[in-house]
This record gives structure tokens, C-alpha cells and sequence, in this order.
């Protein structure tokens, strides 16, 4: 046996001793783990961020805080009310109980760009629904990802948790990874990264909640109102330097308010490159050798970005705009960056905006999430109804309105599920309500329309079926 | 509020405990047993040993790895735990622990 396949064993029986303590422990007693982990990591929130910005490089430190707190408070307040042991809901009428039953040990796959507070988020619905979890870093971020696992730890541990029941490692090797995810004794895979983790995930053979890659359209509708709709997007795109995979990624705006939204964004700092400058920056946004996203840009500013590039722009910039008129994989800017650059589109009228929109969605980012600004109604649910997306957020900074809680009622989530065209479950944000297997006591309740059909006509090839249909719906 | 109640007959160690078995009191349970233990070894090697769970109403990791421990020093099958209430022989379940530990 391999040392990465004895240390993975090591972990996952650890994380089934807890789950078998777990057992053991009632609803009251769970969510006063559960506060006591949110209270501390509430405490760390400023601490753990500066630990993340200082070891990953990345990202904007009072964003990191900010993360940190979403994902503790905000998942807290989200969480805190539902029922995630025993009895979780009767239907007398129907005769059916449901019982919350823990999933098992969790692999918790934890992002570079979210290096703490997905750690927060993971652990309180792991706790909350009685799972052991087991913390796997990225490599570049595993000191504060360990930090952030160790502060809930010790907060669980005081308020009566079981022993291990966080775990986080800390070698990271893809043997051990590897090990972890197709251990038989796994429960399930909580994974959230790229597209080649994620796969991973799916190809273990254990149950797994991943995550789909963004490509997120933002759409200025000539109703919206543009000063408030560029002040949002730039709130959105440049919070942690763009790190937050629900971030807009192309604004597209009818030709006739074009000229006015490209004013509005250089009056709100944001530069437009002229294609000499688009040339310099597209060599350095995405990888040639894996014709992926450049990992060295992922969080870092507008200004580093053109330092990078060698081009000059504005010491305040907040965002670089990338003025686009195609879509595809020959035209980079159209993809997903996750850093503060925003490609801009001019559609021709509302129908040609709408099909830029939708070349974006499916630009690998299906299943994901779209953003619209407008007073339309009409024009929101018609774009709402073309965009292949988990959510369609309406007036609202998308990286905040994906994850939830803080401009609307989504649940409050650092894992955005993204259905089948992210290559998910579910299009939900994941929550705790997503990590039980629900159990139901069926008690007996006759089908009083099917014991009226007398059972001979089933078998009676002659019958015909609108007979049988009759018979079923017949009131009598 | 913890208590053990030993009872030796000759090869057999009978080990009853009351109370909620969590971190401390497992601890020091174990420490009080392994001293037990290693004089009632020495005077027999053959010695069976059970655990009588029947006023346990929760039982925590460390208390679990104390079972595994005890079963270790005695030999294969010498170890029991008896009595337990259904959670508890749940938790045994699922640790995977219920035959190694015979449980019942």
C-alpha cells in the first residue's frame, strides 16, 4: 500500500468515527456546534483574509474579509432555522415523515480563490447536517485553508462536536487526492474548482455535488438605468479582482445606448483598450499550451494586469474593457477570466443583443448564471427565458447576486450548482439541505381511485384504454 | 457524572459503566482500566473481558478507540460489549467496529 493510499485510509477512518459519534447527537446539540463555529469564524474573518491574500497573491484583502463574512454569517442566518436531524417534516395527509439521515464523510475540494471562507462554508452545512468533513486545499493556499479548518475545529470540538470531525489535510499530493475521492467509505464529494477537478470528482465513483464553469452575459437593457447599472457591475466585477465565478464576464448593451453605457464606465473608472492594447493583454489572459484561462492573472488588479501586458492605462482603473464584436474560442476576451476584465458588446437592436447574450451563455458558461439590468418586464422574462442558467439575476451585482443573502433569497452559497450544462445535479445553491439523505415513514393511505377499478380490466388485452382511464376517474 | 463497576471472576472481567462515555471521561476511564488490566494480564493471559454498556447513553471517539485498544491486548475474541442500547449499537455499526469489537 502506498503512503498517499495509507494516509487517505488514515483520514476517511478518523472521518467514520465521527460520523458513527455523530449518530449519537440531537438537533439542539448540533446547532450549538454549529453557532459556536460561526461565532469563530465571524472572529477570524479579518485575520484568516489577510492570511489568504498574503500566502495566494491574489485577490483584494476588504473583499477576502467580506467572503469570510458571507460565509459565516450570512450561511449562519441561512442555515440556522432548518431541521437536519430526525424528523425533518409530516404530512398527516399524506401519511409520509421525513427523516434526516447524514450523507457520510465528506471530501470538501477547496478553491484558491476562496481560500477561507469556502472552508467556513463547507464546514457549517457539513456540521449542520451531522457529516464529518475532510478539507482538501490547493496547494498555493493550504496554510489558510488549514488556519480557517483548525479555528472551526476548535470551536466545534468546545461546543461538544466528535473528534475529527474536521479534518484537513496538509500534504497535498494528487495521490492522496485521488485516494480520498474513491475511498469506498467516502459519502460524498464536495467539489469546487475547475472543470478538471470537477471531472475527477465525477469519474471517482462517489456521489458529488461539483460546480460548472461561468461565462456570465450581463445585459443592459435601454430600459435599465445606466449609471446604476454600470456602478453595480463594476461593484461586482472588481470585488476580489474578479475572482467570484458568478462575476460578469461581457456586458452587452443595445446600439443605441452604447455610447452612453462606454461614457458612463470611463466616467466610473474603467478603461477601453484600443485593439493594440486588446492584443497585448489576449496574449497574456489565457494559457497557449492548454488554451485555458492564465492562472498567473486569475485576482490580480486592472493595473498589474496591464503591467503585465505592457501596456499603460490609468493608476485608477478599475476595470479593463475588451470592446468585442464576435464570440468563440478564437476570440478570448468572450471566454470566462477571472480577473477584472469585461468584454463589451453593442448589439444592433434587442434581438441581436439577446443572441450576443446567448452566444456568451453557451460560450461555456451554461447552467451557470446571467445578469440583466432593465425596467421591462417583458425584456426580462424573454431574457430570462432564452439564458441556460441556474440564476438569472435582475438589477443586482451578479458575483453577490449568485452567491446569495446579500441582494436577494438565494441561499447564502460558496458551491453554485449549475445542472446539467455545468455537468451538475442540481441548479441550486448547495446548502445543508443538500447534504442528507431524507428518509420517508410511508404510512398507509389507500388509492381510493385505484381500488374502485375492478382488477379484471387490467388484464383484459380487449379493454381499451380510455375505458380503462374512465374506470380510474369514474366519481363513484 | 461517570462511573466504572469492575467485576473479576477468575478469567473474566466484567466492566460496567454509567454515564455519558465522552472525551474526558473515556480518558480517564482508560487509564483506570489499563492499569486493571495490566496486573489481571499478567495473572491471566486467557483473561475475557466485557464492556456492559446498558446505562450508556452516548459514547464518544475516544471511548470507541479505548474498545479497539483493549480488544488488542486480550486475545482474538476475548472482547465483548454487551448491553448496548440501539443508538449505541448504531454507532458501532456504523464505525464498521460491530463484529471486530463483537457487539451486541
Amino acid at each position: 500500500m502506498s503512503d498517499a493510499i495509507q494516509k487517505a485510509n488514515e483520514y476517511v477512518q478518523n472521518a467514520v468515527l465521527a460520523e458513527a459519534v455523530f449518530n449519537e447527537i440531537d438537533q439542539e446539540s448540533t446547532d450549538r456546534i454549529v453557532e459556536a463555529v460561526y461565532r469563530a469564524a465571524l472572529s477570524n474573518r479579518v485575520r484568516l483574509a489577510r492570511m489568504a491574500v498574503e500566502e495566494t497573491c491574489l485577490g483584494v484583502f476588504e473583499d477576502k474579509v467580506i467572503k469570510n463574512v458571507v460565509a459565516s454569517q450570512l450561511v449562519y442566518e441561512n442555515i440556522k432555522n432548518e431541521k437536519t436531524v430526525g424528523i425533518i417534516s409530516h404530512d398527516e395527509l399524506r401519511g409520509v415523515t421525513e427523516f434526516a439521515q447524514p450523507l457520510g464523510p465528506i471530501l470538501a475540494v477547496v478553491p484558491i480563490t476562496n481560500p477561507t471562507s469556502t472552508v467556513i462554508f463547507k464546514c457549517l452545512i457539513a456540521l449542520k447536517t451531522r457529516n464529518p468533513i475532510i478539507i482538501s486545499p490547493h496547494r498555493r493556499a493550504a496554510k489558510s485553508s488549514g488556519e480557517a479548518a483548525k479555528i472551526c475545529y476548535e470551536a466545534a470540538l468546545s461546543a461538544g462536536a466528535p473528534d475529527d470531525c474536521i479534518q484537513w489535510i496538509t500534504e497535498c499530493s494528487r495521490d492522496l487526492t485521488h485516494g480520498l475521492m474513491s475511498h469506498p467509505k467516502l459519502g460524498l464529494l464536495l467539489a469546487t474548482g475547475g472543470p478538471g477537478l470537477v471531472n475527477a470528482a465525477y469519474s471517482s465513483g462517489t456521489p458529488a455535488i461539483g460546480v460548472g464553469a461561468g461565462n456570465v452575459p450581463v445585459f443592459i437593457e435601454k430600459s435599465a438605468e445606466i449609471p446604476f447599472a454600470v456602478r453595480n457591475i463594476i461593484t461586482s466585477k472588481s470585488f476580489d479582482n474578479g475572482t467570484v465565478c458568478a462575476s460578469e464576464q461581457a456586458v452587452v448593451v443595445e446600439e443605441e445606448i452604447a455610447d452612453l453605457a462606454k461614457a458612463e464606465f470611463e466616467k466610473q473608472g474603467c478603461y477601453f483598450m484600443n485593439s493594440d492594447e486588446m492584443k497585448a493583454v489576449e496574449k497574456i489572459i489565457v494559457k497557449p499550451d492548454t488554451d485555458m484561462m492564465n492562472p498567473d492573472i486569475v485576482g490580480q488588479s486592472a493595473t498589474f494586469i496591464a503591467e503585465m501586458a505592457k501596456i499603460k492605462i490609468p493608476s485608477e482603473t478599475k476595470i479593463l474593457m475588451a470592446p468585442q464584436e464576435k464570440v468563440g474560442s478564437d476570440y478570448p476576451f468572450s471566454g470566462e477570466i477571472l480577473a477584472p476584465i469585461l468584454a463589451f458588446y453593442g448589439g444592433s437592436d434587442f434581438q441581436h443583443a439577446l443572441k450576443l447574450c446567448i452566444d456568451l451563455n453557451y460560450r461555456g458558461g451554461i447552467g451557470h448564471t446571467a445578469s440583466i439590468y432593465s425596467n421591462d418586464e417583458s425584456a426580462i422574462s424573454h431574457f430570462a427565458e432564452l439564458m441556460n442558467a441556474g440564476r438569472v439575476v435582475v438589477n443586482t451585482p451578479s458575483s453577490q447576486g449568485g452567491v446569495g443573502g446579500i441582494y436577494n433569497t438565494l441561499n447564502t452559497s460558496f458551491t453554485l450548482g449549475c445542472g446539467s450544462g455545468g455537468k451538475n445535479i442540481t441548479t441550486e445553491n448547495i446548502t445543508a439541505k443538500h447534504l442528507i439523505n431524507i428518509k420517508k415513514l410511508c404510512r398507509r393511505r389507500d388509492n381510493a381511485k385505484m381500488k374502485s377499478v375492478p382488477a379484471e380490466i387490467y388484464y383484459d388485452e380487449k379493454i381499451d384504454v380510455d375505458e380503462i382511464i374512465k374506470a380510474y376517474n369514474k366519481n363513484s | 457524572m461517570l462511573e466504572c463497576i469492575y467485576n473479576e471472576v477468575s478469567n473474566q472481567l466484567d466492566c460496567k459503566f454509567i454515564g455519558r462515555m465522552d472525551g474526558p471521561h473515556s480518558k480517564t476511564a482508560e487509564t483506570e482500566l489499563n492499569n486493571k488490566l495490566a496486573d489481571l494480564l499478567e495473572k491471566h493471559p486467557d483473561l475475557n473481558v466485557a464492556f456492559n454498556l446498558s446505562e450508556v447513553e452516548y459514547i464518544a471517539s475516544v471511548f470507541i478507540r479505548m474498545c479497539l485498544a483493549t480488544a488488542k491486548q486480550v486475545k482474538e475474541n476475548a472482547f465483548s460489549i454487551i448491553s448496548t442500547n440501539p443508538l449505541i449499537k448504531k454507532t458501532f455499526k456504523i464505525a464498521g467496529l460491530e463484529e471486530i469489537l463483537n457487539v451486541s
